[in-house]
């Protein structure tokens, strides 16, 4: 895993400078917490409805998730602002906030200007005054539409919402290319999660359902390699679960270019621990599967294992598992 | 300035020395006479040899041993030598010691004839000049021809007679205000005052007018003398470190330029940044001129060499703040880079190597006054760490590379005027990889600079006395940041071609009174093209944490720019109260120009649309000293300055292409006591104020082509102190420290906060100390207080990349912890016939402390804690000069 301070110090420069170490564990669950939201549909037009669904997990496996509040939050962020939505949108009393409700999965609908607060399109502008700016598009020519969620223990997150807008500035070929071509993102899907060992030997980890099993039974302390894939998808724009091809507008050259989704895996356990936190494949790379390391805790007992898949256009989906550690 | 000084030493084989502190030992001495020795002869007469020019040009010392023959009566018979260290040294020594007298020899009681051997140093040695000179010409002032045979004498006594062409030339003149009288024939007596610095030469021109042959006596005209000496206009605050001081610091591996980092005034940069900041001012606000010639940075990437080569340099100044309207465009410091004049016979030069780079220079006299120099250094450390370890350090540790190349050709065309052509070529690069099994994680960053000048210099002093200096330039800067965080793209290269033209002309009107004038301007062209996140990279006053990665939403620009600019100036230095106090005005009147590619983002096909505005700043600036007694001067300084937009912020998608021009304004007082000579200590008070500086646009949805807006302004109060002692009597040394407190806010009414290069103390002692038998030993001591940081309150998840952002507290309301480091140069000199050979050993940071320089955070922001510079360092490195 890399740092956040690996990262800084070669920003430092400078020959050997010595770079601290961490003792966090992201994967580790052992309190409530959300781990994703899945938007339904993955991507959606201004005026159209969405779900959004919680992850919410504790050491327990699925946590209660009554207490998790969410909200739209129309604010927009400053232009030096590297977070993803702005702070306000935490501030409970903000009147930027449109609540959804509480509950583990909420719905609601795209405002109708979410691509002029958060798109390419300009509100119209004031008598005498140029337009505002736009919103700049992400790697993958996206915009996206911020909801606050505030779970147990005043813990916040931010979700989004992929919006469906029409491009703007561009010529008319480019825009006619684009409206036609453009498939609307897909959430990703684990297609399998396996035990991988020495041999290169695969056991199916099952992912949890009402009534079944434990996933995988291993041994205290012992390593394993573990092994998430998703659906393979063709190298044309189509709906697909897996790391789709797109359509986006290169703002360089302002014309149509192709891009492939990379795909991200997260891990999270209640017990042992991951080699890395997050791994995956670019958009270069067309292995649909991705392997980490797991380490058993010493004792004997259950353990609840959750792998995330994100792909680059804001897609979420993923797997639980229940695995029992034997002695 | 460097002051020969010989020394010398008197050596008896069997006998031992009359001077035995210095004395050396030689093997070859004579064999002792066969009778009893009962007195030596004792040195009552030391004539000092002339040191060879070309010698001390090229920074050479030598021993010379002789073979003196003395009579009986304490004569010189013969002089020859023995040991010899070239032809001009042994020549200077042989004709020096034929002229010695010494007290003769006794053998058995009686005066002897007798032969020994005697050691003739020739040292140079670097002492803080005490007197003046004097030179000139004295005309005729109807016909302006020149007048011979008139006596030039100083109240001091000293006195010269001027020559077939009117010239003359008296030294060691004690520094301070003399009268000087003109006496000769056909010429009534007449006296002026003039001022005189230690360790500078003045230069006059009297123009006089001659009794004519029939006048009656009484009836003679009025004479008037028209004095115009090339004065130096008075900087209020400037601190200048000759080459030879600089050379020693510990900590600076022999770079020159380096010890700038040591002056008051200016803030301990961050480890590998080479950022100089001066003032509190942000680092791209302060300039840098080579004798004239504008360079965009002193440092290569990451600080650890100059861009121009040490042996080129003769000294380097600082000006913090208050400097005088020869110079514009910058609202920050001023460092003016003094190259050494290139003078005397034979090609000398030098090659050094440590463990980050080599580097020559060569340079001598290759036509009858043409003199030509050729420096460069190239770096080596990325390919020499491969030898030493199979890990792959570039990956997480950048490794800068580097070269830099200077040459120029001077032709002294005749007595007062020089012509050189220069040229300078610097470049940079460096890679920075860090790989990750998370493609969202992975960054990618390649930064390269390199720019190039040639320079045209013409220097001439003219029969009237005033110097004209003309130096056209013309250069290319090239600046590429290549980046990518995880899948965010970063690109931002800027290309600029400038062209510039500084010519002063400059003159004392009268005893009390220099003017200089002069047009400085600039023509600047640049072609950026930007990619990526509007955060990246970060500006001064974004909540923003050490290593956080920029936002994802990227856009692009690509556009040009023009500045210009054309300045005229004018400086009076008046000299009143017996020269006591002197008044600095100046003025200069700045009509800047500029035009952007594009006034809005490009939309589809439709033509960009440019922009032009004008605008003309007047910066009055003023400068005045008192020196009510000798050692002790008060002095105040204000001045108004201003500086263009960068280039890449006129960008209508990441900036403001009408982004008004940047201004300042300089204040400061202070005082000035002790001789320079032997300590002197100064300290000033200051304040700078600046506003129309480029900030986020504070908006959350800004207007087009508005991302930056020029409503910034910023304060920065302080006091620095220098306590100096000047290489002398082996030992140089200072003590400098700054106190001061750099704020900024976004609009004028905007709460203030602390700027991110605000250090509130920072202090630097230093002290190098000639040991003797070619040991130089030196150490450094730095303290300074960290920047200022926005702490990190919390965090929240993003579920979207699985990662935790964070919430902010107020910005720039914590510190980075203090910095405090302790430095240690070893040098050794060997001679080596007419070579020498410097080795050296440059520890820094010698107690090993872990001093933190950023702060970073765990992943989820749970955690803090710090990087931490550099451990003990050693550096070991040899120069040899010949």
């Amino acid at each position: 895993m890399v740092s956040r301070a690996a990262r800084g110090v070669a920003l430092v420069g400078a020959l050997a400078s010595c770079t601290p170490t961490f003792s966090d564990d992201t994967s580790s669950v052992s309190g409530p917490r959300l781990l994703a939201v899945q938007a339904t549909p993955a991507e959606a037009a201004p005026g159209s409805a969405f779900t959004m669904t919680a992850l919410y997990v504790g050491p327990s496996g699925a946590a209660d998730p009554s207490a998790i509040d969410w909200a739209i939050c129309l604010l927009q962020k400053p232009l030096g602002d590297p977070d993803p939505i702005s702070p306000a949108c935490f501030v409970d009393s903000s009147s930027g906030l449109t609540p959804l409700g509480a509950g583990g999965s909420v719905s609601g609908t795209v405002p109708a200007n979410a691509c002029e607060l958060f798109g390419p399109e300009s509100p119209p502008p004031q008598p005498g005054q140029p337009a505002a700016r736009p919103t700049d598009p992400d790697a993958t020519g996206g915009f996206y539409l911020p909801v606050s969620v505030k779970s147990e223990g005043d813990q916040r997150s931010a979700a989004l919402e992929r919006i469906a807008c029409q491009p703007s500035g561009v010529t008319q070929a480019v825009f006619d290319a684009f409206s036609t071509g453009y498939v609307l993102n897909e959430n990703p899907a684990v297609a399998s999660l396996v035990s991988v060992d020495g041999d290169g030997g695969t056991g199916a980890v099952t992912p949890d359902a009402p009534d079944a099993g434990p996933g995988l039974t291993v041994s205290a302390g012992e390593h394993y390699l573990l092994r998430v894939g998703w659906p393979t998808c063709p190298a044309t724009p189509a709906a697909c679960s897996g790391a789709e091809t797109y359509l986006y507008i290169d703002p360089t050259s302002e014309q149509i270019a192709t891009g492939r989704e990379s795909v991200v895996a997260s891990w999270y356990a209640t017990g042992g621990t991951f080699d890395l936190d997050r791994v995956g494949r670019d958009g270069s790379d067309t292995t649909t599967t991705v392997d980490n390391g797991w380490t058993a805790p010493a004792s004997p007992g259950p353990v609840h294992l959750w792998v995330v898949l994100r792909d680059a256009r804001g897609g979420v989906g993923w797997g639980s598992y229940s695995i029992v550690v034997g002695p | 300035m460097k002051r020969r000084l010989a020394s010398c030493l008197i050596l008896l084989g069997v006998l031992g020395s009359t001077r035995a502190a210095v004395a050396r030992p030689v093997d070859d001495a004579p064999t002792p006479p066969a009778h009893k020795l009962t007195r030596a002869p004792r040195l009552l007469h030391f004539v000092e040899a002339p040191y060879p020019e070309g010698e001390k040009a090229a920074g050479r010392a030598a021993t010379v041993v002789l073979e003196l023959a003395i009579d009986a009566a304490g004569a010189v018979e013969q002089a020859r030598v023995t040991g010899s260290a070239g032809p001009a040294f042994d020549a200077a020594a042989e004709q020096a010691a034929r002229q010695f007298v010494f007290e003769p020899a006794e053998i058995d009681g009686k005066p002897a004839a007798i032969r020994i051997l005697y050691r003739y140093e020739f040292v140079l040695r670097a002492e803080v000049p005490t007197t003046a000179e004097l030179t000139g010409q004295v005309r005729d002032a109807r016909t302006k021809r020149p007048l011979a045979a008139v006596r030039v004498s100083v109240d001091s006594g000293a006195a010269a007679t001027t020559d077939a062409e009117g010239r003359f030339r008296i030294d060691t003149i004690a520094a301070g205000v003399h009268t000087v009288t003109l006496s000769g024939s056909r010429l009534t007596e007449v006296q002026t005052s003039e001022s005189l610095e230690a360790g500078r030469r003045t230069t006059v021109t009297y123009d006089v007018e001659l009794q004519t042959e029939d006048a009656p006596a009484g009836e003679k005209d009025d004479l008037e003398i028209v004095v115009t000496p090339p004065a130096v206009a008075k900087q209020v605050v400037s601190t200048q470190v000759s080459a030879d001081e600089a050379r020693r610091v510990p900590g600076t591996q022999g770079d020159v330029l380096k010890v700038v980092e040591n002056l008051p005034g200016v803030a301990r940069p961050s480890i590998g940044s080479g950022q100089l900041v001066v003032w509190g001012a942000a680092p791209q606000d302060t300039r840098v001129v080579l004798d004239g010639v504008p360079l965009p940075s002193l440092y290569h990437q990451g600080g650890f060499r100059s861009v121009v080569h040490s042996d080129m340099v003769e000294s380097v100044e600082l000006f913090p703040g208050g400097w005088g309207p020869e110079c514009g465009r910058g609202i920050g410091g001023l460092v003016g880079v003094h190259l050494r004049p290139l003078q005397g016979d034979g090609i000398h030069g030098s090659a050094s190597a440590d463990l980050l780079d080599a580097s020559a220079d060569v340079r001598g006299r290759v036509a009858d006054r043409v003199h030509v120099e050729v420096a460069g250094r190239e770096s080596y450390l990325d390919s020499l760490l491969p030898l030493f370890t199979s890990r792959n350090i570039g990956e997480y540790v950048p490794i800068p590379r580097y070269y830099d190349a200077q040459a120029r050709v001077v032709l002294d065309a005749a007595p007062g005027e020089t012509f050189e052509l220069g040229g300078l070529v610097s470049g940079d690069s460096v890679d920075d990889d860090v790989p990750s099994d998370d493609p969202t994680n992975v960054q990618l960053q390649t930064h390269s600079t390199s720019f190039e000048r040639v320079w045209l210099r013409w220097r001439k002093q003219t029969e009237d006395g005033a110097e004209i200096l003309v130096v056209p330039s013309f250069g290319r800067d090239r600046d590429s940041l290549v980046d990518q965080f995880g899948e965010v793209p970063t690109a931002l290269a800027v290309d600029s071609t400038l062209s510039s033209v500084r010519a002063s002309w400059r003159r004392q009107m009268a005893s009390w009174v220099t003017l200089a004038v002069g047009v400085d301007g600039q023509l600047t062209s640049s072609h950026f093209v930007r990619t990526g996140s509007n955060t990246a990279p970060p500006r001064s006053g974004d909540d923003y944490v050490f290593g956080q990665p920029p936002t994802d939403q990227i856009a692009h620009d690509d556009g040009r720019t023009i500045s210009a600019s054309a300045a005229p100036y004018a400086v009076a230095d008046f000299a009143l109260a017996d020269g006591k106090v002197h008044l600095v005005p100046g003025l200069r009147i700045e009509p800047y120009l500029q035009t952007a590619s594009r006034t809005a983002p490009p939309v589809g096909t439709t033509p960009p649309v440019g922009l032009f505005e004008e605008s003309t700043e007047v910066e009055p600036r003023l400068a005045g000293r008192w020196s009510p007694v000798r050692g002790l001067t008060w002095k105040v300084g204000w001045g108004l300055y201003h500086q263009p937009p960068a280039p890449a912020d006129l960008s209508s998608v990441f900036g403001n292409p009408t982004l008004g021009i940047e201004s300042a304004q300089h204040l400061l007082w202070g005082v000035e006591a002790g001789s320079p000579d032997v300590v002197s200590f100064e300290a000033t008070a200051f304040e700078t104020t600046s506003r129309n500086l480029a900030v986020r646009n504070p908006s959350p949805s800004p207007l087009v082509a508005q991302a930056l807006v020029d409503t910034g302004i910023g304060r920065t109060r302080g006091i620095q102190v220098l306590l100096r002692k000047q290489l002398a009597k082996r030992f140089f040394g200072w003590l400098s420290y700054t106190l001061s407190r750099s704020e900024r806010a976004s609009a004028p009414g905007a709460p203030y906060y602390l700027y991110d290069f605000d250090q509130t103390h920072v202090l630097s002692a230093l002290a190098s100390y000639e040991l003797g038998a070619g040991f130089v030993v030196g150490s450094r001591f730095r303290y300074a207080s960290g920047y200022p940081r926005t702490p990190v309150t919390g965090a929240y998840f993003d579920v979207q990349t699985g990662t935790y952002e964070p919430f902010f507290g107020a910005l720039n309301s914590t510190r980075i912890p203090p910095f405090v480091q302790l430095d240690v140069r070893v040098a050794k000199t060997f001679a080596i016939g007419r070579t020498s050979l410097e080795t050296y050993l440059d520890v820094q940071n010698v107690t090993d402390r872990a001093n933190p320089e950023e702060i970073v955070y765990s992943l989820d922001y749970s955690q803090r804690r710090y990087i931490t510079g550099l451990p003990i360092l050693p550096v070991a490195g040899a120069r040899l000069a010949w």
